[in-house]
């Protein structure tokens, strides 16, 4: 076939993923706590035509051999955990993250991360509302003590624990993630803190359904997504989140960080990259018509 | 007669290359730091005709002769590509503007001295190494940070340092917490540098840089010739920006148009010599 019919379709498949990745992007325009989807091009494979060294004439620039393309494919596919805007909600269970990281997530008996803070109150039989996501999935916290500092066990390490606030109180949540049962008096216990990632190497992380994130290879976790808000520091106090420039807001949530403008400039992009390369496969074709056309 | 349709053959074969590279090009109109090839034909070696079948003394010689014609070779245009801001820490763009001194090159690179010499503007690129261990070279600066840390252009290959080994960001350390200094040093938030600077190479002969596919060159040659660019004579790097392709879309929308023309008015001389030798065979001498 006309290698520039090849070309063509090449691209034009090419040019068709990125469309849907920015369709994509743009759907979730509303999703609490979507990351967008970046992508990027490169060009495909080459091939050489071969030449006799006869043809190293003089005044040729390049080395021998006719170098053709074969079109252009998307690479580069990631996400972009840039800052997304807040929106206040009043919702005590609505928490909004400032900064680099993620909450953890129990989904399943797997570690998942979540930047959708649409969390919700769920009663369990033993009295109190738990804390989970909106598809029930319990967030992870450590145990804390009454001053609000982390509970250490013999060898420094942390308690897991999850957030269950008990009847007649309410849900509070300071900057630092530290969750507290409120009761109408004012009087504050504090219930744990929620464990906190920040985002070391965005590349890890691996969106799966229900705005989740899973590390794939499991032994990686720290590399990829490191765990901050409970470490101390060289005096013995508590490095808070603040440190890594990260705060939680409660009451706000976050809306996706896709960018409208930039995604129909794509689509206009796109459009025009798609029609270019569809003229140059009908072009292609009226070649071959024209060569079929020598004995007619 | 013969010669000549296998003249008209060799002009659409031609024009073929022709259409496919603009079809490459435009292919890649949207591929970071994508170079414009440009297709260039040559006549065949010219060939001297003279009247036979005469007497000795009337022999005449008729004159050159070019039987046809070849894509002899597929060239990027090194000009330089626009800066596309994108804020993303790990886009870098490369402003090459090498000067060469006692030389002034034109827009496209060249350079042609009162004595007839032909030289090329050099070209800086950022040097990369594929999984195999090979060194390449590209202008498409969108990397990207893996799990292990390492810095990696757009297919993969690793992004190498001033020491030549693949740039790995230390455990813990975000591409996003590091700047880029005027050396090509990254830096972090303290101006304390993170590992040895990115290796950008200095190619002297960008002509001798072979296409490689995903966005990547080979040298063809002694890998000698290439040294380390000097960030003083004209490269510049810049973070969160990326060089866009230097694809004219106008420009090749006419080439292609241009292309399929001359592809048709060579099929219409085969068509010609189709018709001249339909006389000659089936018409000359017929009687009846």
């Amino acid at each position: 076939m006309n290698p520039s019919i090849i070309n063509a379709m090449n691209t034009m498949g090419s040019l068709q993923r990125r469309l849907d990745i920015v369709g994509e992007n743009m759907a979730n325009m509303d999703t609490v706590g979507y990351k967008q989807r970046t992508t990027s091009f490169e060009d495909l494979l080459y091939n050489a035509k071969q030449q006799s060294e006869k043809l190293q004439l003089d005044g040729r620039l390049s080395p021998q051999n006719f170098n053709q393309g074969w079109g252009a494919k998307l690479a580069n596919t990631g996400l972009s955990f840039t800052q997304g805007a807040f929106k206040e909600t009043g919702v005590p269970s609505d928490l909004a993250i400032e900064g680099n990281a993620l909450f953890e997530v129990l989904a399943d008996g797997e570690r998942a991360y979540t930047r959708a803070g649409t969390f919700k109150l769920s009663p369990t039989n033993a009295g109190g509302s738990l804390l989970t996501t909106a598809e029930g999935y319990p967030l992870a916290a450590v145990q804390v003590n009454p001053a609000g500092n982390v509970v250490r066990g013999a060898n420094g390490a942390v308690v897991e624990t999850q957030i269950v606030v008990p009847v007649g109180t309410r849900m509070h949540i300071d900057a630092n993630g530290t969750v507290y049962a409120q009761k109408a008096n004012g009087e504050a216990t504090p219930l744990g803190r929620l464990r906190m990632r920040e985002i070391v190497r965005a590349d890890g992380l691996t969106p799966v359904n229900n705005h989740l994130f899973v590390v794939a290879n499991a032994a990686e976790t720290e590399q990829i997504v490191r765990s901050i808000g409970t470490e101390l520091d060289a005096d013995g106090n508590e490095i808070g989140i603040g440190a890594y420039n990260v705060a939680i807001r409660q009451g706000f949530l976050e809306q996706s960080n896709v960018d409208i403008a930039a995604s129909m400039v794509d689509v206009l992009q796109m459009q025009r990259a798609y029609q270019l390369a569809a003229r140059a496969l009908s072009s292609g074709d009226a070649m071959m018509g024209i060569a079929n056309a020598i004995r007619s | 007669m013969i010669r000549g349709l296998h003249t008209a053959a060799a002009g659409m074969i031609t024009e073929q290359r022709k259409h496919d590279t603009i079809t490459n090009n435009i292919a890649n109109i949207m591929t970071p730091g994508y170079k414009q090839t440009h297709a260039v034909a040559r006549s065949f070696p010219e060939i001297m005709l003279s009247l036979t079948g005469v007497s000795e003394d009337q022999k005449r010689q008729i004159g050159g002769l070019n039987a046809g014609v070849f894509a002899e070779e597929s060239i990027a245009v090194y000009a330089q590509g626009t800066l596309v801001q994108t804020g993303r820490s790990a886009d870098f763009a490369i402003v090459s503007n090498i000067n060469v001194p006692g030389v002034t090159f034109d827009a496209s690179g060249k350079s042609v001295s009162a004595n007839g010499e032909v030289s090329y503007q050099p070209q800086a690129m950022f040097t990369v190494e594929t999984a195999g261990g090979e060194r390449r070279y590209t202008r498409g600066g969108q990397f990207s940070v893996d799990t292990e840390g390492y810095l990696r252009a757009s297919g993969g290959a690793y992004v190498l340092d001033a020491g030549g080994a693949r740039y790995q960001l230390p455990a813990g350390v975000k591409i996003d917490d590091l700047s880029l200094q005027a050396d090509g040093q990254l830096a972090d938030a303290n101006g304390a540098a993170i590992g040895q600077p990115l290796l950008i190479s200095r190619v002297d002969q960008p002509y001798q840089l072979v296409r490689d596919g995903n966005g990547l060159f080979r040298y063809e040659g002694d890998e000698a010739a290439v040294t380390a660019a000097n960030f003083t004579d004209g490269v510049e790097v810049r973070q969160g920006y990326y060089e866009a392709s230097n694809v004219d879309a106008a420009q090749a929308s006419v080439s292609l148009m241009a292309a399929q023309r001359a592809y048709e008015a060579n099929q219409v001389i085969v068509k010609y010599y189709d018709q001249t030798l339909n006389k000659a065979v089936n018409e000359i001498g017929r009687m009846g």
